[in-house]
């Protein structure tokens, strides 16, 4: 409340001190601008154009990526053969005699690309993401309208509250206006629109 | 019978040649007319359009004025009284006048407004006046709004009658010769307006040229002719006696007479007859259609009447009655018809039935008397005398001449921002012939076989045995390869499985009400097993489960989506953008009025260019260029 007060004492200049527009709205001129604004509201909510452009473009450059498989196979055997030999006598017992040995290495790399050349035309990934970007788009737009509407009422305020001061309750009560609008401003923006204020 | 369309008091049309003229159009039938749109309005002769007026020096008189006339021929001297019946003469274009008539003696005329006062139209909407009329028992609207307008003239509020005093006139064929009707008589000059003498001693209100060079008098008593050139003036008893005459006019050979009493005509200026066709009530102005026999209209107090049969009969000009109407004319360059009063200037090119106004920068639409030089309107108001000229012509504008995107292009960048644009459109096209295009497959194959044999264990050598490489191409439509394994081979679960998962999709099911559905018909993995396998080209767009076969139905409710925004978003755009140029119009009228008045507006301004460059991504303020207006 004690700053509320100050604020209103220390109010800048009188209506008589102001003979045409671009004096009054001079006033204003380090605050930030309807532009700065709603480049910060789109970089709060993330619907700045550059992200939708960046969907679309990697939805569209997508496919060209094919789809790669890489395998690499090694086997190794051993294959032993023997030979049983059957004597005529009790001490020519049946005794494996090696005969053969093999032994096999065999290793295989096999690659794959695919692509779907369908995709290249159009694919159910890029119509969700076209989608998407319709409602980002749609998002952005009400945002950025919504703050515009505030962003001209808090202005409309200001130079009423310049030009038409008023008794100290109605000062008091478009001071608390203009920071009700602030916040809603800050709300959109996520302080940033208050972080310049004290910026400037 | 005419069908009737458009404009009123108020109403600024701002140009918007692009929109369709079927959305600013009303199909009219009747002769001379035509659909009211930008383009008719854009088809004004350029003695109009795109002009602006100018307010010249004062004159000096504090009176408002009344009537003004140029004279005809070389000369170009204008006259112009006021509400005290001073006539003034200037020889230079208006720039130096001189007192040419003193006061009408006895007058009490009420003082000239500021250019920031109340306007006559603020009267004229004064709905308590009008009520208060209306509340009279048995008198209709228009009779009404008939009996509000004179309680306004008494009071002094707007302008008088057509019989304002100190009406100068020109003589048409001798052009040394002017005349001033005022209320103590008829006054005439010979010398080109520098001394007049009095030729008649009872109130006159306006002066015609008839058949065979005859002057014609309106006066308070009814109708006078001369055969001097208005040097002495007879007065015949005929059906106009003890009737106060508005105006009158001549044309394809016949007189007409405005009245307190309604419309008269004559053949010959000697002899009148009402017009019977005309409700009653007061005439204030007749204008002759040149283009159509027997065409004619009358402005009331409440409305504009045409007639097509010489006033017979007679309909209301207009869809709303036109009201204040002062003064008609024909301009006589471009032929379009001309109405002034309370209301400011109008001009149609359709004769009567569509209506444009010509405001630019008049801050007091109180106008009485219209006249004009080389084609060059030239009015005379409560607030003194303006000119239409060319923007360049007026010193010290101050308009800001802007230039920006046009209304085309600025529709046109918003529809076409990422996310909107036609390659987002048209995308169930696209995905119908995505069908058509085949999957690439390629791959590569490379292997080595190393065997070793022997037959003692005593040493081996490892030996190549074979291996090489493969490269191939495959080119295949749809799936080029199809796998599905499960876990279990009872086909009856798995065909119930899979009907009820089909019937899921066509229902709009999501896929997690489709599992928990599906859920006890079999257990869990191979459910999964059956869910992957079909939801492998499934997909969710718009809360919406479409299946590999439905991307086309997909990416047409995309489209629709998308179209239906970008329609929407048009219209936004265009009546964004027609309302910030009509302010802009605005901005040198609304300069005349308070500061704050002044800030307010610019603020709407602003307001709308960052609008505008919400939809065009910043272009329409990147555009926006102020060139200085010319001296």
């Amino acid at each position: 409340m004690i700053l509320l007060l100050l604020t209103l004492l220390t109010a800048p200049g009188r209506a008589a001190d102001y003979t045409n527009v671009e004096q009054v709205l001079a006033t204003f001129s380090a605050e930030p601008t309807i532009a700065a604004v709603h480049a910060m509201t789109m970089e709060y909510s993330k619907t700045d154009n550059r992200y939708v452009e960046a969907w679309l473009r990697a939805a569209k450059n997508a496919a060209w990526l094919p789809e790669l498989v890489a395998q690499y196979g090694y086997s190794d055997s051993l294959d032993n053969g023997f030979t049983y030999q059957t004597g005529t006598y009790e001490w020519d017992a049946d005794e494996p005699l090696a005969d053969d040995i093999g032994v096999g290495i065999d290793q295989d790399v096999d690659v794959r690309v695919k692509w779907q050349l369908s995709k290249l035309v159009m694919s159910s990934d890029r119509i969700r993401v076209i989608s998407e970007t319709q409602d980002i788009v749609k998002l952005r737009d009400k945002v950025l309208e919504q703050v515009t509407r505030v962003y001209f009422e808090r202005r409309r305020l200001q130079v009423e509250m310049l030009l038409n001061s008023g008794d100290l309750k109605a000062q008091l009560k478009n001071e608390l206006r203009l920071q009700e609008l602030t916040a809603q401003i800050d709300a959109i923006t996520g302080g940033r629109f208050s972080e310049a204020l004290v910026k400037k | 019978m005419r069908q009737t369309a458009t404009a009123r008091s108020g109403e600024r049309r701002g140009a918007a040649p692009w929109l369709p003229a079927f959305v600013l159009s009303t199909l009219l039938i009747g002769p001379g007319v035509g659909p009211f749109s930008s383009e008719a309005l854009a088809a004004e002769p350029s003695v109009l359009q795109g002009r602006v007026w100018q307010h010249l020096a004062a004159l000096p008189t504090p009176y408002p004025l009344t009537g003004v006339s140029v004279q005809p021929g070389d000369g170009g001297a204008w006259l112009v009284g006021d509400a005290s019946g001073s006539v003034f003469l200037s020889i230079d274009g208006g720039q130096n006048w001189e007192g040419v008539l003193d006061p009408v003696a006895g007058l009490s005329p009420s003082g000239r407004r500021s250019l920031e006062g109340e306007t006559a139209q603020d009267t004229m909407d004064d709905e308590e006046m009008l009520a208060e009329a209306e509340a009279v028992e048995g008198l209709n609207p228009e009779s009404a709004a008939s009996m509000a307008m004179r309680t306004a003239r008494e009071q002094g509020l707007i302008a008088a009658s057509a019989r304002d005093p100190g009406r100068p006139w020109w003589h048409p064929a001798e052009p040394d010769i002017a005349l001033v009707a005022r209320p103590d008589g008829i006054w005439r000059s010979r010398d080109g307006g520098t001394v007049f003498q009095q030729v008649w001693p009872t109130g006159a209100t306006g002066f015609a040229l008839g058949p065979q060079g005859v002057l014609i008098a309106g006066t308070d008593d009814g109708v006078l002719y001369s055969t001097d050139a208005g040097a002495t003036w007879i007065d015949v008893v005929d059906e106009t006696d003890e009737i106060p005459v508005n105006a009158v006019v001549e044309a394809h050979g016949r007189l007409y007479a405005a009245t307190e009493m309604g419309l008269y005509s004559s053949a010959d200026g000697v002899r009148w007859g009402a017009v019977a066709g005309l409700p009653w009530g007061a005439v204030n102005a007749v204008a002759v259609d040149p283009l159509w026999k027997g065409g004619l209209w009358a402005a009331t107090d409440s409305a504009l009447m045409r007639s097509d049969d010489g006033g017979s009969n007679f309909y209301s000009a207009g869809r709303q009655p036109m009201r204040g109407l002062v003064g008609l004319a024909l301009h006589p360059d471009s032929g379009l018809l001309l109405a002034w009063g309370a209301d400011g200037v109008w001009a149609s090119g359709d004769g009567g039935v569509s209506w444009a106004p010509h405001a630019r920068l008049l801050t007091e639409p109180d106008v009485r008397g219209l006249g004009w030089i080389q084609g060059e309107l030239i009015i005379a108001t409560a607030s003194g005398l303006w000119r239409y000229v060319a923007p360049g012509e007026v010193e010290d504008l101050k308009l800001k001449n802007e230039q920006y995107l046009p209304l085309r292009d600025a529709v046109a960048v918003s529809v076409r921002r990422p996310g909107l644009d036609t390659a987002s459109v048209a995308l169930s096209t696209r995905q119908a012939a995505a069908r058509f295009v085949p999957n690439l497959e390629m791959g590569v194959h490379w292997s080595d076989q190393i065997a070793r044999q022997s037959y003692l264990i005593d040493g081996y050598t490892l030996e190549p045995q074979g291996g090489g490489w493969q490269v191939w191409t495959r080119l295949c439509w749809g799936s080029c390869s199809t796998t599905a394994s499960y876990s279990t081979t009872d086909a009856d679960t798995i065909d119930a499985v899979e009907s009820a998962i089909a019937d899921a999709v066509d229902e709009g099911k999501t896929v997690g009400e489709v599992v928990d559905e599906v859920g006890d018909l079999a257990d869990m993995s191979l459910t999964e097993e059956l869910l992957d396998a079909t939801t492998e080209d499934m997909f969710v767009t718009g809360g919406t489960v479409y299946s590999a076969d439905d991307v086309v139905s997909a990416a047409a409710n995309v489209s629709q989506q998308i179209l239906r925004y970008r329609t929407r978003l048009g219209g936004d755009v265009a009546a964004a953008w027609i309302s910030r140029q009509r302010l802009a119009e605005d901005r040198a009228i609304v300069g005349t009025r308070s500061l704050q008045a002044q800030v307010e507006h610019e603020l709407k301004i602003a307001e709308l260019d960052a609008r505008l460059d919400i939809w065009t991504n910043g272009a329409f303020t990147r555009s926006l260029t102020t060139i200085e207006a010319k001296p």
